[in-house]
């Protein structure tokens, strides 16, 4: 393993990492959802995120030649989503997270390179209706009344403020550009950014129609 | 809440498990759109590997009989 490799694993175990923690959030806090139709729906998802961050973990195992039981996450998980403690916390997260994994994994797959073979196509579908879900109920948090949207913004804020440097991080890595894992025209800020404000675009619609 | 968040509707869920089996009524939820209620149908109902699945809104039902009342209460529902 060169100096260099560790960028693609530390990759790998940030998006196994994260998906680990809402898998596990998805559960101990989904349970308490707001009605049972979302709470089902929570409980199912957390046992796909659990299946998406195994499949990770193997993934990097590969790549480090190392197998080891995975008991915790390895510490790169956003600091926001480890805190998650309620539903609006949850929803943020789940959202910002998956949006933010769904550009880097559609980023490398499109980059199609034969040396690093991710196995992220198997899942793209079951994130999709993670992304979904967690956008719709957004959605629903924002147009709420009281304190709610107004947590749910700042939820989305934080989240997005560790996803976007994540993202500037891997965008700029040497090796991932150089070896063309991450291509170097891959604008995954700009297409964060765009995509996570279009929440709040799609709500400001709904409020002025 | 507003009007939008509130407004949540009753869906049927219609599946069929083997090609060639009727489509079958399988139970009701509530979602406020579409998006959601096909999430909700693939998350809540997934006992079966069902071939076909459909969501429709309660009150896209074209009333065809209806059954008589036991009780006159039940014509104000």
């Amino acid at each position: 393993m060169t100096k260099e490799h560790i960028s693609l694993i530390e990759l790998g175990e940030t998006i196994a990492d994260n998906k680990f923690i809402l898998g596990d959030r998805l559960v101990e806090v989904g349970i308490s959802g707001p009605n049972l139709e979302a709470t089902l729906s929570s409980i199912a998802m957390a046992q796909q995120e659990l299946g998406h961050s195994r499949l990770l973990y193997r993934w990097v195992s590969d790549l480090t030649g190392i197998r080891k039981e995975v008991k915790h996450q390895t510490g790169k998980a956003f600091q926001q989503n480890v805190n998650i403690a309620n539903w609006i916390e949850l929803i943020a997260g789940l959202y910002v997270t998956n949006v933010a994994i769904d550009l880097v994994m559609r980023t490398m797959i499109d980059a199609n390179n034969p040396n690093v073979k991710p196995p992220f196509t198997k899942l793209l579908k079951e994130q999709q209706e993670h992304l979904i879900y967690s956008k719709n109920w957004c959605q629903q948090l924002l147009l709420d009344k009281g304190s709610i949207p107004r947590r749910c913004r700042e939820a989305i804020s934080k989240t997005a403020q560790e996803a976007k440097e994540w993202l500037i991080k891997v965008e700029n890595d040497l090796y991932l550009v150089t070896e063309n894992i991450i291509p170097k025209d891959a604008r995954l800020v700009e297409q964060f950014e765009s995509q996570i404000s279009e929440v709040s675009k799609d709500v400001a619609k709904t409020n002025v129609g | 809440m507003t009007v939008e968040v509130a407004t949540k509707q009753d869906y049927l869920l219609f599946t069929r498990i083997n090609r060639g089996d009727e489509l079958t009524h399988v139970g009701t939820f509530k979602a406020v759109n579409d998006d959601l209620a096909k999430i909700y149908a693939q998350y809540i109902y997934d006992e079966e590997d069902w071939v076909e699945m459909y969501v429709v809104k309660k009150e896209a039902l074209v009333n065809v009989r209806r059954p008589e009342p036991l009780f006159a209460k039940e014509w104000d529902r």
